[in-house]
């Protein structure tokens, strides 16, 4: 054997190695259902766009009127003025649900093809990931405090938990050097400035009024993931053909 | 070594044995591989990997862990490290010879 063909089999089983044990389609699916998921919430909170509680979810549920603690600001932080704390809720549940979700799959992905990625990188990347969205969800509630309605977009509106799952996204196409999760992050965070800026001018963002009303916002950007997650998908199909 | 001197006198034999250079090169894609994937790659049998992979370990190439019913390989730094030498050396013996 010549050298350079020892060049081109080493470089062969590498490449094959590289395929197998790459595929950022699962997690892309799971992150875009985490997101997707959280639409009726959204819609929900912004169908009762007022100082002084949801209305029909709640019916005549009474909120406390009273200055709220750090803890109600932490769990009430999302980008319509609601006193509704199912958005904070819904994060801080689902957040680890999906992490969990996503381990487990990268830990059956090892078991059936041998190949495994760092254990710890995972659990260490997911610990921060998590970290950021209380962070990003803390800061949106003391810099959301005290801001009056139509006062325009207040700071925390533009970092929210959507942000921490674009990080997300972007740490998976480090992890799985996926180009297509690279570009499906770089979508969604374009979507999601798109988004703010759009639901922020429409005249009927409520609930699922239109197109850019919260709801179907938010939607959208879980379906700019899944869409991502079908296009990778394919291309892991292709490839290893 | 110097620009001056041979390319094949950056080949390290320990490494550039061919099925330790397959190892390694899987190894050098995914943080763990299993025993089982490695030897169904390199088509070689449990005694010969068993056999280049204590040579790759007494050297401080490879590390070996067994979880749950599997032996899981994975590349130390100092192994990282020989692989991409060898593979430099080895690319520049073909820029050079052909």
């Amino acid at each position: 054997m010549s050298v350079s063909d020892l060049v081109g089999e080493i470089e062969g089983v590498r490449r094959r190695t590289r395929r197998a044990s790459s595929g950022a389609a699962v997690p892309l699916a799971l992150l875009g259902l985490l997101v997707a998921l959280a639409a009726p919430v959204y819609a929900l909170a912004s169908d009762s766009n007022t100082f002084y509680g949801p209305g029909p979810a709640y019916g005549e549920l009474t909120l406390p009127l009273a200055e709220p603690t750090f803890l109600d600001r932490l769990l009430w932080v999302h980008s319509t003025s609601t006193r509704y704390d199912g958005i904070g809720w819904y994060w801080l549940l689902a957040a680890p649900l999906a992490f969990a979700a996503i381990a487990a799959y990268y830990h059956l992905r090892a078991r059936r093809t041998g190949l495994s990625i760092d254990g710890w990188r995972v659990a260490a990347v997911g610990g921060v990931v998590f970290g950021a969205l209380v962070a990003t969800m803390a800061y949106g509630a003391l810099a959301n405090a005290g801001w009056g309605f139509g006062d325009g977009i207040r700071p925390g509106d533009l970092v929210s938990p959507f942000l921490v799952v674009a990080l997300g996204v972007f740490v998976l196409a480090w992890v799985e050097r996926s180009v297509t999760a690279a570009v499906a992050g770089v979508a969604y965070v374009a979507a999601l400035g798109f988004g703010h800026w759009a639901t922020f001018e429409s005249q009927l963002n409520n609930g699922w009024q239109g197109p850019f009303s919260w709801g179907f916002m938010v939607l959208w950007l879980g379906v700019v993931l899944l869409v991502a997650a079908g296009v990778a998908g394919l291309a892991q199909r292709t490839r290893r053909a | 070594m110097t620009t001056d001197e041979h390319p094949l006198t950056d080949l390290d034999e320990l490494v550039h044995q061919r099925a330790r250079l397959g190892i390694l090169a899987m190894l050098r894609e995914a943080a763990k591989v299993d025993f089982v994937r490695l030897r169904d790659t390199l088509g070689l049998t449990d005694g010969n990997l068993a056999r280049h992979l204590q040579v790759l370990s007494e050297a401080g190439l490879v590390s070996t862990k067994k979880a749950q019913s599997r032996t899981w390989v994975s590349l130390t730094a100092a192994g990282r490290k020989a692989f991409d030498k060898e593979l430099a050396a080895l690319r520049a013996l073909v820029e050079r010879f052909g």
